[in-house]
């Protein structure tokens, strides 16, 4: 006798079977017993709300790395700017009364007129530093290193290799050096 | 209680309400289930009392790992249901090691078959069926039961056991052939 198979399947399938009492009730208990997980809440109202913070959070974090870093950099270059002119007195002029410097150690104030008497061209390397920006202050904070090019010699040599701290302050939107401590 | 619940109402609805605090909601979608789950439970473990125990165990996985669901695109709850409920029973099974034979005593009635066959043979034929299926492995077992006796579609049967719906296809076709091979040492001619 031949039979169709998905037919017999179908067939197959026509139980009709239903959960007796006693089961209908242990699953509404369990039902009605059920704590609903913190984590259904957690993705209903706290995962939004701690979504917001955490771009807030990232926001900031980017602001506090990148602003100062933009500001240090901007105003390195005009460091820099002076640092290159070779004639010491208007280099200094450059700082005119903005700026002030702190020479704490007797040895730098040695060094740091070589540099402006001795050599033709000197570079400032910063080589790490930590930006700290509070409201209207900016503290710079370097290892740096002064490269000096001999006026009789092609090669430069280091000169300096020390800690400094540069101070400035945000005055009428510009931010002014307030001062400026080396080899600290 | 059963006749009051809103044929239309969405399970992704009921669910969004049991989240926030209705657990009557939960009950609906149970007496809504109920019985399709039962049926699917004892196509794999054929055994009421089990098959009880183990729709319990649905729910008790659902309700833990509701905040879990999100209604994707192309996908239904109910999907999501025969995925624990799938789980469940190979867990059940894999755990008992049920290597028993078929207990068909527990089928409370069986539905209409072709008159030309008499009651016995039909009986029998059913039998070898369940028992054929019941052997077969496992990624083809389930494709029978969600297709053919579950009347699911193939692209409903792709979503529930994670496969391509050419897979499930093909895995279709070769079952078939395999029940057919299988039924035809029975001395049924299929």
């Amino acid at each position: 006798m031949n039979y169709n198979l998905i037919k017999l399947l179908k067939q197959a399938s026509a139980i009709n079977i239903t959960p007796s009492n006693e089961t209908d009730t242990k699953i509404r208990e369990i039902i009605y017993n059920s704590e609903i997980s913190p984590y259904s809440r957690w993705n209903t109202f706290l995962k939004p709300a701690f979504a917001i913070v955490v771009v807030f959070l990232i926001l900031i974090i980017v602001r506090n790395i990148f602003y100062p870093a933009y500001i240090y950099n901007n105003v390195m270059s005009t460091i820099m700017e002076i640092q290159r002119e070779k004639d010491v007195n208007k280099a200094l002029s450059l700082y005119s009364d903005e700026f002030f410097y702190i020479l704490s150690k007797e040895k730098f104030k040695n060094n740091i007129k070589t540099l402006f008497t001795y050599y033709n061209k000197i570079k400032y390397i910063p080589e790490k530093y930590k930006v700290i920006l509070k409201k209207n202050t900016l503290l710079i904070e370097n290892i740096v290193y002064y490269e000096a090019y001999p006026k009789s010699k092609k090669f430069a040599q280091i000169v300096y290799k020390g800690r400094e701290r540069i101070y400035f302050k945000k005055e009428d939107d510009k931010w002014r050096i307030v001062a400026w401590i080396y080899d600290i | 209680m059963e006749n009051n619940i809103s044929q239309s109402e969405k399970d992704e609805i009921l669910i969004e309400k049991y989240k926030n605090g209705d657990k009557s909601s939960l009950e609906k979608i149970y007496i809504k289930h109920k019985k399709s789950l039962l049926k699917l439970i004892w196509y794999y473990v054929h055994n009421i009392e089990d098959a009880e125990d183990i729709l319990q165990t649905v729910f008790e996985k659902l309700i833990k790992n509701i905040y879990k669901y999100k209604k994707q695109e192309g996908t239904s709850f109910k999907t999501y249901l025969y995925k624990i409920t799938i789980n469940s029973c190979k867990d059940f099974l894999r755990r008992k090691s049920i290597r028993n034979l078929l207990k068909l005593d527990s089928i409370k009635e069986v539905g209409e078959i072709d008159k030309n066959i008499n009651k016995i043979e039909r009986n029998e034929i059913i039998r070898q069926i369940h028992k054929s299926v019941r052997n077969l492995p496992v990624k083809y077992r389930d494709v029978i039961i969600l297709i053919y006796y579950e009347n699911l579609k193939y692209e409903e049967v792709a979503d529930i056991l994670n496969k391509p719906v050419g897979t499930i296809k093909s895995r279709s076709n070769y079952a078939l052939n395999l029940l057919r091979k299988k039924l035809e040492e029975f001395k049924y001619e299929l």
